[in-house]
């Protein structure tokens, strides 16, 4: 430790013309040459296209044709006056905070009971993990068949109960839910697994320790186990909100939206608007409405669960 | 120490691998294909490949049997031509997207298909075809969907929908019922066949889950409620006078479908596949579609028997009628940079025998005259109402662009009870007012 | 009676972890289901299909030229993973251990670029990739899909190394390394459990894109499986069967990747970005 204090003390030492390279090579802020590459391709594939992009929300292009002109914040008017526009994004929250509370809820229990000893659990993880590896496309396709009113899987129960078959995603509260079970069924073996690690990362001297002073399952749980999981935590449900909000493939497949415009997220009713209602401009309105959205949770949650992070 | 070993191999595999497959020619593919950009890219592959063939990029929103037709034609054209390669795709599902951002970035193919939006969509990136030598022999019927009135001839169609309802024959045959000619007929059908089958049958599917189903159903009415009759509103729909109160009656009859039970119960949650196989099992009896239908429930049931009536007609002492319209057709990018190229390849199936074998495998009439078509199955249909009006489909004319979205989305919110049938047509004619506006 | 107790909870692990087997086994089940029947057989989607009909697996391999769709998957997504993971993990240094003002913006724009929607700029990215002649190429598509994934990769490597002591970045300070040796040679090697994590993550998510895919890669040729596959589905047709048996084929690289590097996932990510 001394070597090291009086090698920063003379950093003059350093300095001597054969050495401003090597010094500042030595330097921390040369790393930051590091993360350039990263930033370049940011720059040219994201942020060029962005300002462009926000650039078609001030006009009312139809998303192909050569011909459109500007028209300021009429988009913008429009979209904050449409009620379609708050009913979307009470469904993206729908989307995005509860798959990610049911997500790492489920995960962190799965993850508990297959980190004991029981024989075979690698084969359910990887189960559990599954949806993740299928084409998105054909899992919409599996699970309409799961929903279909006329020959899907969930009525053909409900017949031999001897009950009614009901239309599951026709009504659109209902049809929300419901995907939002979906996305989480899909997604959670991404929690579990990220859950699994974390519970493989705590030192089993804590919890012997804990055990040896008397303390019960559920007490090493809430006390030693969660908290040393902050960091899981922490990773599992940011990249879950975001993703949550973000929601698009499982919607498209299993209701497009409908009925009507209830099962609508934000990513969905955009993607929608540009293409089917060829208003580019409301669509790209709506994009950086979604984006400011994404962004107040994402990044508010990351602070937030970072700051609750406990080190060892 | 095992892992670190394992890893920095999989690692190392991994890099020398990319490095290998990276810095390999973008195309691993028997056949090469460059870039069909003049300044194309030199690639050492692309070496064998002499420097006069033109390469044209060709794309279609057909698919299944009906792509494999015209790509097999497409490589008979490349047979007797061999300085024109054929870089032919078929996309499927999302043609549609993938030309909208192909427009909005001014990269369209060389040649292709409009699906019924020449005009309206694609028109200003199509070349005028009118000096080729195919374009005297365009049929009557089609002649105003892919023509205007500079003279202009968008594309070419090389057949042209003929559209009513499809049907379930067999099922009509069980419960007696005729062909109805009118709606009043229509629905004394859909009584007797929900009466006599104790519901089991449903009279109309329809795969509202696709929008695009309900936006059929009021395409195929608009034409008898305001175009077929004498008198009718046709003029003023062109010059904007329409009173859309007149149209309340479409939207009010698609829910007397829902309340009466003539309309099956997920109408809103079904697909359009999920038409075909219910009228393929004998599940329903009628779909708002063509004869589109019939080969994918064929698909599901062999031994279905699809039928094609005229679209019955709404004002009393109107006869039905047909929809027609663009079916399969190639148009030609304007700024292409192989025109000549592109040119050849129409005209190649503007002649008979492929124009003949186009029609057939959709089981409809060609679009240029003096060629017989053979439709099997849907033979007896045609010949049936030979003589029955065919009008174009009724957005296509009538209505302006991006209409067709407002009609599928009104129309499911009727059905979902979200609006009523009045609000609905202030929706339709406030959209109408604005999209006339902004063309 | 301890024992007894203990018996019982046992029991119940295993039956609880039977019954999530079975739940999450049902979506495979009733696609392998639909895979093995033809397409005129409308049985329930529950009972498994009389005859094994395999045809849909040779069928969907020659028609839609899967084994070239998987060849190219296989090339776009190695190369993404490499130049992502190469990209991603030098970003990370830096911005891990040296969070000044400065850094902590560049980390946080990192963030938020996940948070972009596909959709916004789509159009744009597309008429750059136009401008670059990049349509139909794999170079254009590796580098349109690292930028996106470039994010994950960054969040999840920062976590990671910022639990790496910084000890071991001072002994080698001593020992006159300068900091892109230290990094090179002391904190690399280390990453390697945590690569094994990234990789997998990434490589799905690649292996099964299609929003990119469907406007960057126009030509047969280099067309990927989620592409292909889509060929199946249009507007008016649905051959699921053949779909279905496609997904199942392009499913066992995958899947055979998976597994074999499941082992250094969970302990990859144990040892590191998530260790408290």
């Amino acid at each position: 430790m001394d070597i090291v204090q009086s090698s920063k003390k003379n950093p003059g030492e350093m300095r001597t013309k054969g050495n401003r390279l090597k010094s500042f090579f030595d330097s921390p802020v040369s790393l930051n040459l590091m993360y350039i590459p990263a930033l370049l391709l940011f720059a040219v594939f994201i942020y060029y296209p962005i300002a462009q992009g926000i650039k078609i929300s001030f006009t009312n292009w139809n998303g192909y044709s050569a011909h459109y002109s500007f028209v300021g914040l009429e988009k913008y008017r429009y979209m904050f006056t449409d009620m379609r526009t708050y009913k979307v994004i009470i469904n993206t929250l729908i989307y995005g905070l509860g798959s990610t509370l049911l997500q790492n809820i489920l995960g962190l229990a799965y993850a508990v009971l297959l980190n004991a000893k029981l024989k075979g659990r690698g084969i359910v993880r990887t189960i559990v993990y599954f949806p993740v590896i299928v084409a998105p496309i054909i899992m919409g396709y599996v699970w309409y068949f799961i929903f279909q009113y006329d020959g899907g899987a969930l009525n053909d129960i409900m017949l031999a109960l001897g009950k009614e078959p009901v239309d599951w995603l026709g009504n659109g509260p209902r049809a929300v839910w419901l995907i939002t079970l979906v996305n989480t069924f899909q997604y959670m073996g991404v929690a579990m697994v990220v859950y699994l690690a974390g519970l493989q990362a705590i030192p089993k001297e804590y919890l012997e320790a804990a055990e040896v002073d008397g303390a019960s399952g559920f007490y090493k749980f809430i006390h030693i186990t969660l908290p040393l999981l902050m960091p899981a935590i922490t990773v599992s449900i940011v990249l879950n909100i975001i993703e949550g909000l973000k929601l698009f493939d499982v919607i498209v497949s299993m209701t497009n939206g409908g009925p009507g415009y209830a099962s609508h997220s934000l990513s969905t009713m955009m993607s929608d608007l540009f293409f089917a209602g060829q208003d580019a401009g409301f669509a790209a309105a709506l994009g950086n409405l979604m984006f400011v959205l994404i962004s107040l949770f994402g990044i508010s949650s990351l602070k937030f669960l970072r700051g609750k992070e406990v080190d060892l | 120490m095992n892992i670190t070993k394992r890893i920095t191999a999989l690692l190392s595999l991994v890099i020398i691998l990319s490095l290998a497959a990276c810095t390999a020619p973008s195309t691993p593919a028997p056949q090469a294909v460059a870039p069909t950009q003049p300044e194309a890219q030199p690639e050492a592959t692309e070496a064998n490949v002499p420097a006069e063939v033109v390469i044209i990029s060709v794309m279609t929103n057909r698919v299944g049997t009906q792509a494999e037709l015209l790509e097999q034609i497409a490589r008979k054209f490349e047979a007797e031509n061999p300085d024109i390669k054929v870089d032919f795709s078929a996309p499927g599902a999302d043609y549609e997207k993938l030309m909208r951002i192909k427009m909005a970035a001014n990269d369209m193919p060389d040649v292709f298909s409009t699906h019924g939006w020449a005009k309206i969509r694609y028109g200003e990136f199509l070349l005028d075809l009118k000096d080729q030598p195919w374009a005297a022999q365009l049929d009557s019927a089609i002649k105003p969907a892919v023509t205007d009135d500079t003279g202009k001839v968008y594309v070419l169609p090389m057949d042209q929908e003929k559209t009513g309802p499809a049907f379930n024959a067999d099922v009509l045959k069980e419960y007696d019922v005729e062909v109805p000619l009118t709606w009043t007929d229509f629905l004394a059908a859909c009584e007797t066949i929900k009466t006599k089958s104790e519901g089991k049958v449903t009279c109309v599917h329809m795969g509202g889950a696709d929008s695009w189903t309900v936006g059929q159903y009021y395409d195929f009415f608009s034409t008898p409620l305001a175009i077929s009759p004498t008198p009718n509103d046709a003029n003023a729909l062109l010059d904007g006078t329409y009173d859309w109160s007149k149209y309340t009656v479409l939207s009010q009859n698609l829910l007397d479908l829902k309340t009466h039970g003539y309309l099956n119960v997920d109408a809103l949650t079904a697909k359009y596949t999920d038409s075909a196989a219910a009228l393929a099992e004998g599940k329903a009896a009628f779909g708002f579609y063509g004869p589109f239908i019939c080969d994918e429930a064929l698909k599901t049931n062999p031994d279905f028997k699809c039928g094609i009536m005229p679209i019955p007609s709404l004002v009393e002492g109107d006869k039905p009628t047909f929809a027609g319209g663009e079916l399969t057709t190639w148009g030609v990018w304007k700024d292409s940079e192989h025109a000549d190229a592109a040119l050849k390849f129409v005209n190649y199936f503007a002649q008979p025998e492929n124009v003949k074998a186009v029609a057939e495998s959709n089981k409809v009439p060609a679009g240029l005259t003096g060629i017989e078509v053979d439709a099997g199955y849907l033979t007896q249909y045609y010949t049936q109402y030979a003589d029955l009006r065919t009008f174009t489909y009724f957005d296509r004319i009538y209505l302006p662009n991006g209409m067709w979205d407002v009609l599928c989305k009104n129309g499911q919110d009727v059905l979902a009870g979200g609006i009523t049938p009045e609000q609905a047509t202030d929706n339709i004619a406030k959209e109408f007012d604005r999209l006339s506006a902004s063309q | 009676m301890i024992k007894i107790i203990n018996m019982l909870k046992k029991l119940m692990r295993y039956l609880t972890a039977l019954f999530i087997f079975i739940v999450h086994l049902i979506p495979f089940y009733i696609l392998i289901n639909i895979a093995f029947k033809t397409r005129q057989d409308t049985s329930s989607r529950w009972t498994p299909p009389n005859a094994l009909y395999l045809k849909n697996f040779s069928d969907v391999w020659t028609q839609s030229h899967l084994g070239s769709a998987l060849l190219n998957d296989l090339i776009i997504t190695v190369c993404t993973v490499a130049l992502v993971v190469f990209v991603g993990v030098l970003a990370a240094y830096p911005l891990a251990r040296y969070p000044t003002r400065w850094n902590n913006a560049i980390y946080t724009l990192s963030i938020s670029t996940l948070i972009v929607p596909a959709l916004t700029v789509l159009v744009p990215l597309y008429k750059l990739v136009v401008d670059i002649h990049g349509i139909s190429t794999y170079w254009a598509m590796v580098l349109v899909l690292t930028t996106f994934f470039l994010p994950t990769v960054i969040f999840l490597y920062t976590g990671f190394i910022r639990t790496i002591p910084r000890e071991l970045d001072e002994a080698a300070l001593i020992d006159g390394c300068n900091r892109y040796e230290i990094f090179f040679r002391i904190i690399f090697p280390l990453l390697k459990p945590v690569t094994a994590s990234v990789i997998i993550i990434i490589m799905l998510g690649v292996w099964n894109d299609y929003r990119f895919s469907l406007f960057l890669l126009q030509k047969r040729s280099v067309q990927t499986v989620p592409l292909v596959l889509s060929q199946f589905f249009s507007q008016f047709q649905n051959n699921l069967p053949l779909a279905a048996a496609g997904s199942l084929l392009s499913m066992i690289p995958m899947a055979l990747i998976y597994l074999f590097l499941q082992k250094y996932f969970v302990s990859g990510l144990a040892e590191g970005a998530v260790k408290g």
